[in-house]
C-alpha cells in the first residue's frame, strides 16, 4: 500500500476590480464551489470526479487574498488549469496566480509566510505614499502576526 | 525572464493634421488622392498632434493601459510587446504609427532601459496585419514601406485564408527588411482553423525562424465572448500545437505563448500560462521555453531586420604580428554604419539587457539551492554546466533521496 499523495497550491487572487479590500466577504467555501463550477464547466463531470475528491481549501485570507489548497497529486495540473481559467470570484474580477506548489504542507506554509511578509511590506510601502486610515503601520504589523499564526495553525 | 509578445494597444484618437503633409504633396500630383484623404481626415479631431503616443490615447484607455502594464510587472514579466493591428493591408499613404514619438517605449518610468535599471518591463512595438481575401494580391510589405516597418520591433501576420497562410509561411519568412517572425492563427473565430496547417508549410516557416503564437486571452473570455469561442480556442490551439510543436520532432519548439489581453483580468502569470500549455499536450520544459527562451531568441532575430543582411556583430580580423596594428575592415563598416546608425544603439541596449538577465539567473542558480519544482527544470535545461557543478548537483540529489 502506498501513501496517498497530495499537492499543495499557494494561490493569490489578485483583485482587479474597483472594490475596497475591507468590503470583501469571500470565504474558503465559496472558493471551493467556484473551483468546482469551473472544473465542471471546462473538464466536465469526469474531470470533477478526478479532482473533486482531493480538493480542499485549507486557508483563505480576504485581506491578503492568499489561499492554500490541497489537491490529489495525480490531477493537480487539471485543478491548476481550472484555477487559471477562473476570472471572477464572488462576483468580482480577479487574477488567480499560483505562487507556489509543493508536496508537503510544511513547505507550503514556509512559502506562504514568506510571501505574506512580502505582500504586507508592499502594502506598507504603498501606505506611506497615500496613508489611508485602514493601512496604518501598527495595524499592518498586527495583520502580519495574525496571518502568520493562522498559516502556522493549518493542520494536514 | 518571461516574455509576453502580445499586448493589444488601444486605438488612439485620429488627428486631422496627421495626414496633412502627405495630403499637400498629393494635391499637386492628383486630385483623387486628396478627396480620399479628405474623407479620412474629416473623421479625425482637429488640433495639433501630441508628440507622445500616450497623449494621443483617450483618457480611460491610457489609465487602463497603465494598469495593465503595472499588473504585468507585478506578475513577473520582463519584456512585453504592444501590438498595433491593421486589417487587410498596410497603406503607406494613410498609415499612422501608433507608437511614433515614444523613443521605442511607452512608459519610460516602467522601462528598465530608460529608468536607470529599476524594476519594470521592456516595452517593444509590434505590428500585426490581419490578412483576408483582399490582401491575397499583396498587403504592402514592399521596398517602399520598409522605412515604415523599421519603426516596429516585431512584425506578425494573422492569415485568414489558405493562400495568405501559404504566402505568410513561404514568402514572408525569408530574410529581408520586412521579414515576419510571428504567425498568429485566429483561434476563437471558427470551430476549425480557416486553413489546414500543412506540414511542409509549417516546417518551412519554422526553418526560416518564424514561430506560431497561441494567445491565451481567447480561452479566458471577457464581457462579449460566447461559449463557443472558448470551445473553439481549445480545438484550434491543440491543432496549432500539434502542427508546430507536437510529436517527437527535433526541437519541437515552434509555439510561443502570449496573452493578447485587452483587459487586466485576462492577464495571467507566466507559471499559470505554462501550466495551461501542459493541458494542451506540451511537455513542461517546452512550455517554459515558450514563454521565455523562444520569444527571447525571436526578439533577437527580429532585431536583425534592421541590420545589413541579418548580421548582428561584425568579426574583426586581428593579424598575429605584434608591431603592426590591424586596420579595421573599412569597406564593410562604412556601409553598415550609414545603414543602421539609428538602430544600432537600441540593438545593443536590448542585447545587453538580455545577457544581464541570463547572468543574473546563472548566479542565482549557483548561489542558492533549488527553490522548487520550476527551478529544477531550468537546471536540467542547461547542458553547458561545468564538471564540478554537475557533481555537486548529483550529490545534492543523492542527499535528497
Amino acid at each position: 500500500m502506498v501513501r496517498f499523495k497530495n499537492r499543495w497550491l499557494l494561490v493569490e487572487f489578485i483583485p482587479c476590480g474597483p472594490s475596497q479590500t475591507s468590503q470583501r466577504t469571500t470565504t474558503s467555501k465559496q472558493i471551493w464551489s467556484a473551483v468546482r463550477d469551473i472544473v465542471v464547466h471546462n473538464f466536465g463531470e469526469v474531470g470533477w470526479g478526478a479532482v473533486g475528491a482531493g480538493l480542499n481549501v485549507k486557508y483563505y485570507s480576504p485581506v491578503t487574498n492568499l489561499c492554500i489548497m490541497r489537491v490529489a497529486r495525480d490531477h493537480y495540473r487539471m485543478a491548476w488549469a481550472a484555477l487559471t481559467l477562473l476570472t471572477s470570484l464572488n462576483g468580482e474580477l480577479c487574477i488567480p496566480r499560483v505562487v507556489h506548489c509543493s508536496g508537503t504542507i510544511k513547505q507550503v506554509q514556509i512559502a506562504a509566510i514568506k510571501y505574506d511578509r512580502e505582500l504586507i511590506a508592499r502594502m506598507k510601502e504603498k501606505g506611506s505614499a497615500q496613508i489611508p486610515p485602514e493601512f496604518s503601520d501598527e495595524k499592518l504589523d498586527a495583520l502580519l502576526e495574525t496571518t502568520v499564526d493562522d498559516i502556522e495553525a493549518i493542520q494536514d | 525572464m518571461f516574455i509576453d509578445l502580445n499586448i493589444p494597444f488601444p486605438e488612439p484618437i485620429l488627428y486631422e493634421s496627421q495626414n496633412t503633409p502627405k495630403k499637400q504633396n498629393k494635391e499637386k500630383q492628383k486630385k483623387q488622392g486628396t478627396a480620399l484623404a479628405y474623407v479620412q481626415a474629416s473623421t479625425g479631431v482637429a488640433g495639433p498632434v501630441p508628440t507622445h503616443p500616450l497623449e494621443r490615447l483617450r483618457l480611460p484607455d491610457r489609465k487602463a493601459l497603465r494598469e495593465r502594464v503595472e499588473m504585468l510587472v507585478y506578475l513577473g514579466y520582463t519584456i512585453i510587446a504592444f501590438t498595433q493591428t491593421l486589417h487587410s493591408k498596410l497603406d503607406p499613404s494613410t498609415h499612422v504609427n501608433w507608437f511614433d514619438g515614444g523613443d521605442g517605449t511607452m512608459f519610460r518610468d516602467l522601462d528598465p532601459r530608460f529608468n536607470g535599471g529599476k524594476r519594470g518591463v521592456v516595452q517593444l512595438r509590434r505590428l500585426n496585419i490581419v490578412l483576408d481575401e483582399t490582401s491575397e494580391k499583396g498587403f504592402g510589405f514592399t521596398a517602399q514601406t520598409n522605412s515604415l516597418l523599421l519603426n516596429y520591433d516585431i512584425l506578425s501576420l494573422t492569415p485568414l485564408t489558405t493562400s495568405t497562410f501559404q504566402s505568410a509561411c513561404l514568402q514572408h519568412t525569408q530574410p529581408s527588411a520586412s521579414v515576419v517572425h510571428l504567425i498568429t492563427p485566429p483561434l476563437t473565430s471558427s470551430p476549425r482553423l480557416p486553413f489546414y496547417m500543412k506540414h511542409t508549410l509549417v516546417r518551412t516557416a519554422l526553418k526560416n525562424g518564424a514561430r506560431f503564437e497561441v494567445c491565451c486571452a481567447g480561452v479566458l473570455g471577457g464581457e462579449g465572448t460566447r461559449q463557443e469561442e472558448q470551445r473553439n480556442w481549445w480545438t484550434n490551439a491543440r491543432e496549432v500545437v500539434r502542427a508546430a510543436a507536437g510529436g517527437n520532432r527535433m526541437g519541437h519548439e515552434g509555439v510561443v505563448f502570449s496573452s493578447g489581453a485587452e483587459h487586466v483580468y485576462q492577464l495571467r502569470a507566466p507559471g499559470d500560462i505554462m501550466n495551461l500549455g501542459t493541458t494542451l499536450g506540451l511537455a513542461h520544459v517546452t512550455c517554459y521555453a515558450a514563454v521565455s527562451r523562444i520569444p527571447k531568441s525571436l526578439i533577437i532575430r527580429a532585431e536583425t531586420r534592421k541590420t545589413y543582411r541579418a548580421i548582428l556583430s561584425e568579426p574583426k580580423l586581428i593579424l598575429p604580428t605584434p608591431d603592426v596594428v590591424a586596420p579595421a575592415p573599412d569597406v564593410h563598416t562604412g556601409e553598415e554604419a550609414t545603414e543602421d546608425s539609428g538602430s544600432n544603439g537600441l540593438v545593443k541596449d536590448l542585447m545587453e539587457l538580455l545577457n544581464e538577465e541570463d547572468e543574473m539567473r546563472k548566479r542565482k542558480r549557483d548561489g542558492a539551492d533549488g527553490m522548487g519544482g520550476d527551478d529544477e527544470d531550468v537546471g536540467q535545461e542547461n547542458d553547458g554546466e561545468s564538471e564540478p557543478e554537475r557533481k555537486r548537483k548529483k550529490k545534492r540529489r543523492r542527499k535528497n533521496r
